[in-house]
């Protein structure tokens, strides 16, 4: 035999710490070990089944706990403490004696911990607790409402067995229903293991080392890297666009590293565009702007002088920040240190060398243009296939005569600074799709690219050597339906991430009195209202609909029988008042036969609800045919 | 648990005959009989009390003792005393006819408080201390007082904390015309009742009484219950509430209804049609209400209490 109450404490205590591993490594130290304490402590107070410390006094806690809320909370960092508050709450509900509320209040407290959670991040461990939490809740709601009927119910193992079997196929029901809210969910762009192995990623996207020759083929990968919003009246064409991510100055002969310059470069801004952009994680620290991006409005982001944005860590999730960034300028800069900028590998091909020779022209810029051109004339661009090996530029000048952009970007920056001429390699995105129903730009990962740029008369010229590129990558775009519901449902998201994900109100507040009368209209904020209500109205509609699902689960039997009993007798134009015995009341029924059948209900009802007997179904059904049964006459 | 009331049953058909017209009033003071309480009747002199009390002590095969009250009545007159003994040069213990099962206490208002109050606290306690002895009373010990509702001169109204003491207080009222014109009819039965044969015996009173505990309360009638104790307590119109030997006397004599009713389990009508017995005389009224009709009020306050189911 299994006892009920024990089963249910137990879920309990399991939801509530499922609740709190969902934030704990969001929230302060000492709010966990308080959570905990308080949760042993409520184990401790449970086992002994008396009110150590009086409901009053705990409630008072929790008042002072949430005012002190309101004084720690602040616009920039809203979600952490609502969660440390939740997980205080939480624990405090665990000291106290507990009623069938203070169950439910278990529950729901560390439901909305989980989805807190969310908030802050999603990745594999969100699914496991999700998982869980919605089982357990489930199975442990059920064998509440068993429990506040019979405090000291015990089932057998099987019966025990067919609950848990009959709860879970609660859950399994509602997923077609996760499905639709699946659309509605915060969800990454990337898939969530991907963070594992950041390091060698054979897709494309952007990513802060270039490697060559590391892997062979390259995945096109359609996800959405950013989402940027600009003004529609900024005469730009997306195709030709080129998002700044990381500059690096040291090539091995494989790789491009970045090595720390102290430099000052600067721009003369003419033309600020100014861009909202959603980066999706990248698991690096550089922050992408359009090229030269000259502001970044974002917390704990520092500008390195050749132009590269690093923001305090690791990025790891979404997030949402405007910049400001002038597409013509030309970076300049006084003085750079030419050593690091004609810096050459070991063992450079003579082939290579001569090549270099070859091309040299009478100035800088004639070299320049030469180099470039060599390389969109005489080689091709791929994806597959790619040269590799130890020296991966000379087999791509010589040998395979195709490759990636990287390829390009790599042999010019060889081949220039072979010539003594100070070249930079740079890494981002070219390129960017327009979606009409959202009105915002996507910069997908296939669109990741490499460029260089080149020291010319103290200015950072940019040069991009890879050939055809925008037929080649950008003018592949498929216009056919797919697209366009990719399109619409991508609209849908960022809607979505633009109300709910990062909401970050110090950045809308500052970019509201910023850009007020700049890029947002009051119309374009009437608009996004208008995107957004919709969804509103889906989740009241959805809340509404699990408030009456639990509300008529919750209602017992008893209760349904004594409302369908009154209604009956009401309909025959009896009508019971509240301070009527059932009894009492059937007596004063004139018509003999209503009478006889009413109190055949009646004194079997009474049997069971004054005894406080457990109704099952099959009781139910019989006192509900004795109801039925009232309405024949004659 | 069997509910097996025949004999009760077959105790209330008996008595009836002696009793006609007043079988409510009979099945009141089973009741409090069967609940271990104790009755007050408050009614006019010759309206049967006596044939009502005689009839429960003969019919159960207990004893009975009558007390009339007057006002030179010495509490030891009740409980009685120690009387020397020449013979055997001690004192001996002479009981009063508190020592019966079945005490009628007539006109108990004409007592002198003092002895009033050493009747009371007997009841109470069940037992007599005389001269630093303590003395059991017998069991089961069952008192019906009778008080005369109109006021007379040289009477010492009961003390409304001592009426607490009561499980009931009943009336047993004018008779119908038809009831009195049985009785006119058939003449005084007062010889054949002390003739009756007794349907239970000591021994099964008390095992019906230990029956009667085990009747099943429901947490839902506690909090009906709760409710109403807390109506009394909360009133604008009431001075003082129900105590809770009121709340205990509400749970005891509705087990002993469902009971009688043959159910082992308590309903809200148990309460609800007992309450102008059970609460009525345990509630003060207050000061500016005292004029209305104590009865009305206190019902109108219980009687509105919604039920449980």
């Amino acid at each position: 035999m299994i006892k009920v109450k024990n089963v249910v404490y137990v879920l309990s205590y399991l939801i509530g710490f499922i609740g709190f591993l969902a934030v704990f490594r969001f929230v302060g130290g000492l709010y966990s070990a308080v959570f905990l304490s308080l949760l042993i402590f409520g184990i401790f107070v449970d086992r002994n089944e008396r009110e150590v410390i009086p409901r009053i006094f705990l409630n008072l806690i929790s008042l002072t706990v949430v005012i002190f809320l309101f004084f720690r909370v602040s616009e920039e960092d809203l979600v952490v403490p609502v969660l440390e508050t939740l997980l205080l709450l939480l624990g405090i509900k665990f000291v106290e004696k507990k009623e069938f509320r203070d169950f439910m209040q278990i529950y729901t407290i560390s439901v909305f911990l989980l989805a807190g959670s969310a908030l802050l991040t999603i990745d594999i461990s969100f699914m496991f607790f999700f998982i869980f939490l919605f089982f357990s809740t489930v199975l442990a709601i059920i064998l509440l409402t068993y429990y506040s009927q019979d405090r000291d119910l015990s089932f057998d193992k099987d019966v025990f067995k067919k609950i848990i079997k009959g709860s879970s196929a609660i859950p399994l029901m509602a997923v077609p229903f996760t499905a639709l809210l699946f659309v509605v969910l915060p969800r990454t762009e990337q898939p969530v293991f991907s963070f594992f192995n950041l390091g060698s990623q054979g897709k494309t996207g952007f990513s802060d080392i270039v490697e060559l020759g590391d892997v062979s083929h390259i995945q096109e990968v359609e996800t959405v890297a950013m989402r940027i919003k600009i003004n529609r009246k900024m005469d730009i064409n997306p195709e030709n666009v080129y998002i700044r991510g990381v500059v690096l100055n040291f090539f091995d002969g494989k790789r491009w590293l970045r090595k720390n310059v102290d430099e000052n470069d600067y721009v003369e801004i003419k033309n600020p565009v100014l861009q909202e952009i959603i980066l999706e994680p990248t698991g690096r620290r550089y922050i992408l702007a359009f090229d030269t991006p000259v502001k970044i409005n974002l917390r704990g982001v520092q500008k390195d002088g050749d132009y590269v944005y690093r923001y305090r860590k690791n990025i790891y999730s979404r997030i949402k920040y405007t910049a400001i960034s002038d597409i013509k300028a030309v970076i300049k800069s006084d003085q750079i240190n030419r050593r690091i900028y004609t810096q050459l590998p070991k063992d450079i091909h003579q082939e290579v060398r001569n090549l270099a020779h070859k091309l040299k022209g009478d100035n800088t810029k004639k070299t320049v243009d030469n180099v470039i051109s060599h390389l969109r004339n005489s080689y091709r661009y791929t994806l597959t296939n790619l040269p590799a090996g130890d020296d991966p530029v000379y087999r791509f000048l010589f040998v395979d005569k195709k490759g990636n952009c990287e390829y390009f970007a790599s042999s010019a920056a060889l081949l220039l600074r072979l010539n003594k001429i100070p070249v930079r390699l740079v890494a981002g995105y070219r390129g960017m799709r327009y979606n009409e129903i959202g009105d915002y730009y996507i910069v997908p990962y296939k669109y990741a690219h490499t460029w260089i740029e080149v020291y010319i008369n103290g200015e950072w010229i940019r040069f991009d050597p890879t050939p055809s590129y925008s037929a080649y990558v950008i003018g592949k775009e498929k216009g056919g339906l797919s697209e366009k519901i990719r399109l619409i449902f991508d609209a849908v998201e960022y809607a979505y991430i633009n109300s709910i994900i990062n909401y970050d109100i110090k950045n809308q507040l500052s970019l509201l009195r910023k850009t007020e009368g700049f890029v947002f209209s009051f119309g374009k904020d009437l608009k996004k209202v208008k995107e957004f209500l919709p969804y509103v109205l889906v989740s009241i509609v959805l809340g509404m609909f699990v408030f009456l699902f639990v509300k008529i689960r919750l209602e017992s039997y008893e209760e349904r029988l004594i409302k369908r009993f009154n209604k009956k007798m009401e309909k025959l134009g009896y009508k019971r008042k509240e301070n009527e015995g059932l009894e009492e009341f059937t007596k004063r029924i004139r018509d003999d036969e209503i009478r006889k059948k009413a109190l055949i209900f009646v004194k079997e009802f009474e049997g069971v609800y004054y005894t406080d007997k457990k109704i099952d179904k099959n009781l139910y059904k019989e006192l509900l045919s004795h109801i039925d049964n009232i309405n024949i006459k004659g | 648990m069997e509910v097996k009331n025949e004999k009760i049953k077959k105790i209330l058909r008996t008595l009836s005959q002696f009793l006609q017209g007043k079988e409510e009033a009979l099945r009141l003071s089973l009741i409090t009989f069967f609940s271990n309480g104790h009755l007050l009747i408050e009614d006019l002199p010759g309206l049967g009390k006596t044939t009502l009390a005689v009839g429960i002590a003969k019919i159960t095969g207990l004893s009975f003792g009558r007390v009339q009250a007057t006002s030179d009545l010495l509490p030891t007159d009740i409980t009685g005393l120690s009387i020397y003994n020449k013979q055997t040069e001690k004192f001996e213990f002479h009981p009063g006819p508190i020592f019966n099962n079945v005490v009628l206490v007539d006109e108990i208002n004409r007592a002198t408080p003092k002895t009033q109050s050493a009747l009371l606290e007997a009841m109470g306690e069940k037992q007599v201390t005389i001269e630093g002895q303590t003395y059991k009373l017998p069991k089961p010990f069952f008192v019906i007082a009778t008080q005369n509702p109109v006021e007379q001169y040289g009477t010492f109204p009961l003390p409304e904390s001592q009426m607490d003491r009561f499980m009931m207080k009943i009336s047993i009222g004018y008779p119908s015309r038809e009831a009195e014109r049985e009785i006119l009819k058939g003449g005084s039965k007062r010889e054949q009742l002390y003739k009756i044969q007794p349907i239970m015996d000591k021994d099964q009173v008390i095992e019906t009484q230990k029956e009667i505990d085990q009747v099943y309360l429901s947490d839902k009638i506690v909090e009906y219950i709760l409710d109403i104790a807390e109506a009394t307590r909360r009133s604008k119109y009431f001075s003082a509430g129900l105590s809770i030997r009121g709340t205990l006397a509400l749970v005891k004599t509705a087990k002993t209804s469902a009971y009688f009713n043959g159910r082992d389990y308590v309903i809200p009508e148990d309460i609800k049609s007992l309450l102008p017995y059970t609460v009525v005389h345990r509630v003060l009224l207050h000061e500016v209400y005292e004029n209305t009709d104590h009865r009305e009020i206190v019902l109108s306050v219980v009687e509105n209490i919604p039920v449980p189911a």
